[in-house]
């Protein structure tokens, strides 16, 4: 890990901002921690002495459609150079948005510790998510199937004690 | 005796309380004379845990490494098979664990085995805590399978949908956790055991049925590293402080009702103060104050600054850690009428217990104890002499396991 590491976080909701940005200087220690604000939430950002930047953007994307400034929130972002991008919500938007940013790398940081690495360019993020969308589905699908269908017998399933 | 470990996600320094017991186990049960020794699976690649600092332990441990491919049923418990078969242990203790855990148990059924629960593994698989809209589940995956297999289908959903299989999710999906030949390992694997070790007697009524081998053995402190420091005299302009201790932003630890109760007593006197361990404050009330996340000294520091101890969690919560540490301080505990808080405090003597989410209940204790400063010293003492004889790691190792490994080997 080097001295100039720059790792982007991308707060669209900033509840649990300083326990994220805690795990991030423990997981990097050296690395330059730069937090993606909205304006308005950067006036309340509750994390702010955790963090050693703070990038204002416009994330709502009812104002960027309506400013049509999309592309300028991109261009901004983009020339942070960011070595990691992370996000924090495992939505399409965010990973194409991570995906136009072109970062070294983009992780979805989700609650519980997982992190999910995901793909930094465009048609690779879109393919990604449906493919694992798809796989995810056909999961589903097969254990509901067996959760309806195949049902463990009143006799075996009556051990243990009552938890009420 | 030769002692083998077993712990499928073990992650060091701790993160949690199971790998913090079962460091202490180990290490008392070394104290004790026995040959011990930790197998423990390094899943870094699953559930994303740093590297097991094993310079750090005072005992022999062998990593098992697997990638997220290798995270199946027949790989871990082969390997943890001939790991512990090429060690020849006498008695095998399995220890924390998810869905892997009954697999890994079977393959090692030629020992005799003991299992410690944490939580509620064997009965919640939706995320082991039997804690179902802000109530304790009445439900249990042992006496009503096909609900909790519905419920955790609905709880993973989300995982699977947005494409998210890995730690715990990965396991239930690799395990088959959802099918009728899971829930009969898992009964298979429960029924193998020479013992179970559990928290509270809570979970103990749980097994009923099941099998009558079930030990409660509670948790502990390493008494000497808790400094007695008698409860502070107080000014006239000073306040009383109240601490809760413990993940206070965990909506199952309770802090609403604190902050309720806080409410209440703040409308009729003004001279005491709440501090939580809470990350930010989102509340703004003159006597709140967030203490944010701390290591262990500083915690004891607030422990030793405080007069009032809370625990208000509204789970069952599987032992209450925090209630020790601050009796072993010398506070006077108020803890919720939950899972193992119950059995720490002797309601009167060293504390009080409160009906659960009952921030009435909660404020009358408390008033009692702001009311009176001495009553809070003999309390707090009668606390610090309970964990000395009952919750010192030295004590729960030597009053429970040289009895419990004669019976197992019987």
């Amino acid at each position: 890990m080097s001295d100039t590491e720059r790792i982007g976080i991308l707060f669209n909701e900033t509840r649990d901002a300083a326990l994220l940005l805690k795990a991030a200087r423990r997981r990097h220690p050296d690395a330059r921690l730069v937090a993606i604000l909205s304006p308005r939430a950067a006036v309340r950002f509750p994390a702010r002495d955790l963090v050693d930047e703070i990038v204002e953007v416009e994330l709502s994307p009812l104002r960027l459609l309506i400013r049509g400034a999309f592309f300028q929130m991109v261009e901004v972002l983009r020339k942070q150079r960011f070595d990691l991008l992370v996000l924090r919500f495992p939505t399409l938007k965010l990973r194409l948005l991570a995906a136009l940013v072109a970062p070294m790398r983009c992780e979805i940081w989700l609650a519980g510790g997982v992190i999910v690495p995901t793909p930094t360019t465009p048609g690779a993020a879109v393919r990604g998510y449906f493919q694992r969308r798809f796989t995810g589905v056909k999961m589903m699908a097969r254990i509901w199937c067996n959760v309806w269908c195949s049902r463990i017998p009143r006799r075996q399933g009556r051990a243990g004690g009552d938890a009420s | 005796m030769r002692l083998a470990f077993v712990d499928l996600v073990f992650s060091w320094p701790p993160l949690g309380g199971a790998p913090l017991d079962l460091y202490y186990t180990i290490s008392g049960l070394q104290e004790l004379g026995h040959e011990v020794h930790l197998f423990y699976g390094a899943e870094v690649e699953n559930w994303r845990l740093e590297p097991v600092r094993e310079d750090r332990l005072p005992f022999p441990a062998t990593r098992l490494p697997f990638t997220a491919a290798e995270t199946t049923p027949e790989i871990m418990s082969g390997r943890f098979r001939a790991a512990v078969d090429a060690w020849k242990p006498d008695v095998v203790f399995q220890c924390f664990g998810f869905f892997m855990k009954p697999y890994v148990s079977l393959a090692l059924s030629h020992y005799p085995q003991v299992a410690r629960y944490y939580a509620y593994e064997p009965f919640c698989p939706r995320d082991y805590r039997l804690f179902w809209k802000d109530r304790t589940c009445p439900k249990n995956y042992l006496s009503t399978p096909n609900v909790c297999r519905r419920c955790t289908a609905n709880a993973l959903r989300r995982n699977f949908l947005m494409g998210l299989v890995t730690g715990y999710a990965l396991e239930y999906e690799r395990t088959r956790a959802w099918s009728p030949e899971y829930h009969a390992v898992m009964l298979a694997s429960l029924r193998s055991y020479k013992a179970i070790i559990v928290y509270n007697h809570f979970t103990k009524r749980l097994l009923e049925g099941i099998t009558d081998r079930v030990h409660v053995i509670g948790g502990g402190v390493h008494f000497e590293d808790f400094d007695y420091a008698p409860l502070p005299e107080k000014g006239r302009s000073e306040r009383t402080v109240i601490f809760m201790s413990g993940r206070a932003d965990d909506p199952t630890k309770g802090l609403k009702t604190l902050l309720d109760a806080g409410k209440l007593l703040w409308r009729e006197r003004q001279d005491f103060e709440i501090w939580a361990t809470l990350p930010d404050d989102p509340y703004h009330y003159p006597w709140f104050k967030a203490l944010g996340w701390h290591d262990f000294k500083q915690i004891m520091k607030f422990y030793q600054t405080s007069d009032i101890c809370v625990t208000p969690s509204t789970w069952e919560e599987p032992f209450g850690l925090v209630a020790v540490e601050a009796m072993a301080t010398g506070r006077p505990c108020v803890v919720s009428d939950v899972g193992g808080l119950q059995e720490i405090v002797i309601p009167g003597e060293t504390g009080y217990l409160f009906k659960r989410r009952n921030a009435k209940d909660l404020a009358k204790y408390l008033r009692i104890l702001l009311d009176d400063p001495a009553l809070r010293r003999r309390m707090g003492d009668a606390g610090r002499k309970r964990v000395e004889e009952v919750y010192d790691w030295k004590q729960v190792i030597r009053h429970h396991y040289p009895p419990l490994l004669e019976k197992v080997l019987q």
